[in-house]
């Protein structure tokens, strides 16, 4: 069950529910509806600091109660479950058939489904299996009217209609409420291994991942981490100032081969061997990895999302760390390599975060990034620093239309308002 | 283009049932031009269509209340191959297996592969989300788009999505990805750029029975063997394809499975016996292995150019697309044959039986009186079998003009007025290919 939740940035809430049905779920929206009441859907409540803060936060509407799965089917390999369903009950009940959902977004030990596909959270993994969007095959909503509707179905190849699990896979809940999904499934592996290389820099951190995935290898995942980043992971440093973690999984012989490629081709790329994880280590190790953006409530933590191109990985990390120098603030560097997507996770002593000093540092960055090709999202703020901030940073030409798309669907504008791109 | 004549080319594309020339075709090279027609087209309200290849099999491209034919066909450079974030950008016009052959000479390709993939152009992939035999383990086309620049039916020229990952704001190049060109027309895609395989294993397996291929099926996938490709053709199929290229198939089997394996050399030899295996208990009478590239582009071949093989077996040819959950293919298969057997007009399968996607394909004659309604009436039940097994309208052709009507089958009226809000939001005047996908209600042209 969601903690108590009081404000979302600051915005007080006014009223809770916790409907346990779909049906229930519909006449609540109905009725606020009615009301001009806005409404902040909330799942496990994990990343409620994703996002502008609300303009109102009037009713929370919880899906915590509406769990279980609904239908699932191991030899068409889909399951449909509640939105309010955890992603790791979900996976203890696909484990036994030797399924998962390859999905490891942070927080995976609470977050549930409906909050995972709002805010399209991701992790490691999304190198192979790619995001929520990749695997969301069917989708039940409850618009702002208190009007359910549903796309798709268990179908993993599917074109009746417009895709609206694509509208909705990352729309921060301001399209509707998501009551139940359907994803496609993948069969676990037979064999995982988790290897460890250190380098000198992120140049050649990243060079070396270039190498690697040009080689004829198939990784899992791809993560490279600064010094105090892969501290905050292990506990010592191995004395690396960077590290590769690189997962592979597929049959044991495939899987073999593929390490002692690696190896040789890490090696090849000034790469110094560290080590060679067991897979059942190698699990809670990759959670930890994914959980290097999770943000304990009451800590003045300031974590940035930066996807850049590999051409500008490099300078985007240099963007990243010189941050941190001006922020005086401890600085973990992280990327999903591979997917280009870097993370600047900045650690203040208390009291030492200087609000105004911080927005304008994020707005410099974002100057820089946005002309590079890339972006700079806020995925969580110290209290107080939001006000004034635009989380998300998106200039892009097609911000009108997505406007046009949020005054169809919410007119009243009563689902999230305020929290997502361009004031939506 | 305005001769009556030349028009006639374009009065339908793959899906001949439905036929209307518009009045006008225009070739626009660049996107300036492509915002010059839809402003015109906007200031005298007249109904516009983009068209690629015109190789799409539901109608999406018919001008079905006439007005200006956009045909991306000139607009077929690729601008930009960047193998260091494994993307390609490319105009709409460029042909799919152009993109490939491209790529290929550096270990990549793109990935979705439609058996028309030799003259299907890119923006109708993009349009159709087009499918192909190995979207089983590599997804279909929305799974490698990156981000599309596209002309909204209200002339504005806005880019849906970045190339960077996770760009901020609603999925916008996956929702387009898919919309039929309701939705405007995409003058640049960004696509992703797949590594080759390692190692490719292909077989062929005969079966006395459609149903003991089906269920082989069902067990390959429920073993966790995700395999490259898994098609399916039945009896009748398999005498159309190998009168056509002399493969040499199987004539006395039922149906037969070609199953394609690929990934690491280290893996294949075992999943290739455990599928053999698989395929024997469930009766397989014939286990064949491609032994070299040769014989295995023999085999494929086959498969691809099937649907083309059945012409020279009767005059008119309805090819239909549908999708069950692949436990339930047997079932369906079966019902499907009472439905064309009842109704006494010969039926061949194929089916891209590893996704659960169907193409019943009805062989009949459209000069005999009452034919037309008949067909369609039997596509109709089957539809509604699919439906029933938790199965949809269209697993890779689309709604187009052709299962428009159909739509409520399988959605209520508030699923219906989701998605056309979604489309008003981009389509406000209804000019951009209208008549297509959601019932006429929502869409005709006024």
């Amino acid at each position: 069950m969601a903690r108590e939740i009081l404000d979302i940035d600051g915005v007080p809430i006014g009223h809770e529910v916790f409907p346990e049905s779909a049906e229930e779920l519909a006449q609540l929206m109905k009725e606020a509806h009615g009301a001009g009441t806005c409404m902040i859907p909330i799942g496990a409540g994990t990343r409620l600091k994703f996002g502008n803060p609300p303009r109102a936060a009037d009713l929370a509407v919880h899906t915590a109660r509406l769990q279980g799965v609904v239908e699932y089917e191991p030899a068409n390999l889909t399951v449909s479950a509640r939105a309010g369903t955890p992603l790791r009950h979900l996976q203890e009940i696909l484990r036994a058939e030797n399924q998962f959902l390859p999905l490891d977004p942070p927080h995976a030990g609470r977050a549930t489904l409906g909050g995972i596909v709002a805010c399209a959270s991701s992790g490691p993994i999304r190198f192979r299996y790619g995001t929520v969007r990749d695997m969301l095959i069917g989708i039940r909503v409850v618009h702002a009217d208190g009007t359910p509707t549903k796309s798709g179905g268990k179908l993993v190849k599917n074109v009746s209609g417009y895709d609206m699990c694509k509208l909705y896979a990352g729309s921060l809940g301001t399209l509707g409420i998501t009551t139940e999904l359907t994803f496609r499934v993948h069969p676990v592996p037979r064999a995982t291994a988790t290897l460890s290389f250190g380098f000198p820099s992120p140049e050649t951190a990243f060079a070396a991942t270039q190498a690697l995935i040009h080689a004829d290898l198939a990784p899992d995942a791809l993560e490279a981490l600064n010094q105090d980043a892969f501290v905050s992971l292990q506990g010592d440093a191995r004395g690396a100032p960077w590290v590769l973690l690189l997962r592979l999984s597929e049959t044991e012989e495939a899987v073999r081969w593929q390490v002692d490629r690696a190896r040789k081709l890490a090696a090849a790329s000034q790469g110094e061997d560290l080590c060679v994880l067991e897979a059942a280590k190698s699990e809670t190790f990759w959670q930890r990895a994914a959980g290097l953006r999770e943000v304990p409530p009451g800590e003045d933590v300031l974590v940035l999302k930066c996807p850049a191109l590999c051409q500008t990985a490099v300078e985007t990390e240099r963007r990243l760390r010189d941050l941190g120098s001006r922020l005086g603030a401890r600085t973990l560097v992280f990327c999903h390599a591979g997917t280009w997507i870097l993370y600047g996770r900045y650690e203040f002593a208390s009291g030492s975060c200087d609000a105004a000093r911080l927005r304008q540092g994020i707005a410099d960055l974002r100057q820089e990034c946005i002309a590079s090709g890339g972006h700079v999202i806020v995925e969580s703020a110290p209290a107080g620093v939001k006000r004034g901030l635009d989380t998300w940073g998106y200039e892009g030409s097609a911000l009108e239309l997505m406007r046009r798309i949020k005054a169809q669907f919410d007119p009243a504008g009563l689902l999230n308002p305020g929290r997502f791109v361009g004031g939506i | 283009m305005t001769d009556p004549e030349e028009l006639l080319t374009y009065e339908c594309d793959g899906f001949a049932m439905h036929r209307h020339a518009p009045e006008v075709v225009v070739l626009p090279s660049c996107r300036e031009e492509v915002v010059r027609i839809i402003d015109l087209a906007r200031r005298h309200r007249i109904p516009f269509v983009p068209r690629g290849a015109g190789t799409g099999l539901s109608g999406g491209a018919l001008a079905k209340f006439g007005g200006i034919l956009i045909s991306l066909t000139r607009m077929r450079s690729i601008r930009e191959v960047d193998f260091e974030n494994r993307q390609a950008v490319v105009q709409p016009g460029v042909i799919n297996l152009d993109l490939t052959k491209a790529a290929s000479p550096s270990g990549y390709y793109f990935a979705p592969d439609p058996s028309s993939q030799m003259v299907s152009s890119i923006g109708g992939n993009v349009a159709e989300n087009a499918g192909g035999p190995h979207c089983l383990k590599v997804g279909t086309t929305t799974n490698h788009v990156v981000c599309l620049e596209v002309v909204l039916p209200t002339g504005e020229t806005v880019e849906l999505g970045s190339r960077a990952a996770d760009c901020p704001g609603y999925d916008l190049a996956g929702v387009f990805t898919g919309s039929e060109g309701t939705l405007g027309v995409a003058t640049l895609a960004v696509l992703k750029l797949s590594r080759l395989p390692q190692s490719v294993k292909t077989m062929l397996a005969a079966f006395p029975s459609l149903k003991e291929a089906c269920d082989a099926v069902s067990n390959v996938i429920s073993r966790g063997i995700i395999p490259a490709a898994l098609e399916m053709m039945d009896r009748r199929m398999i005498r159309a394809v190998e009168a056509a290229t002399k493969a040499g198939l199987p004539l006395d089997a039922g149906a037969v499975l070609i199953v394609e394996l690929d990934g690491f050399a280290a893996s294949l030899p075992a999943q290739a016996d455990q599928v053999a295996g698989i395929c024997a208990r469930h009766g397989c009478r014939e286990f064949r292995t491609a032994g070299n590239e040769i014989e295995r582009q023999v085999l494929w071949k086959g498969r691809k150019e099937a649907f083309g093989t059945l012409g020279r077996m009767t005059r008119d040819l309805y090819l239909h697309d549908a999708v069950v959950p692949r436990n339930r293919l047997s079932d369906v298969v079966t019902s499907i044959y009472g439905i064309a057997d009842r109704g006494g007009v010969p039926l061949a399968i194929l089916a891209h039986a590893g996704d659960g996607n169907l193409h019943p394909i009805l062989l009949f004659d459209r000069s005999k009186a009452g034919e037309e309604e008949r067909i369609l009436g039997l596509v109709r039940e089957m539809l509604r079998i699919c439906i029933d097994a938790g199965g949809t309208l269209s697993g890779e052709h689309g709604i187009g003009s052709e299962k428009n009507e159909y739509m409520d089958m399988l959605f209520t009226a508030s699923d219906l007025e989701a998605m056309q809000r979604l489309r008003a939001a981009f389509n406000p005047d209804e000019l951009c290919n209208p008549g297509k996908i959601l019932p006429f209600r929502f869409c005709g042209y006024r």
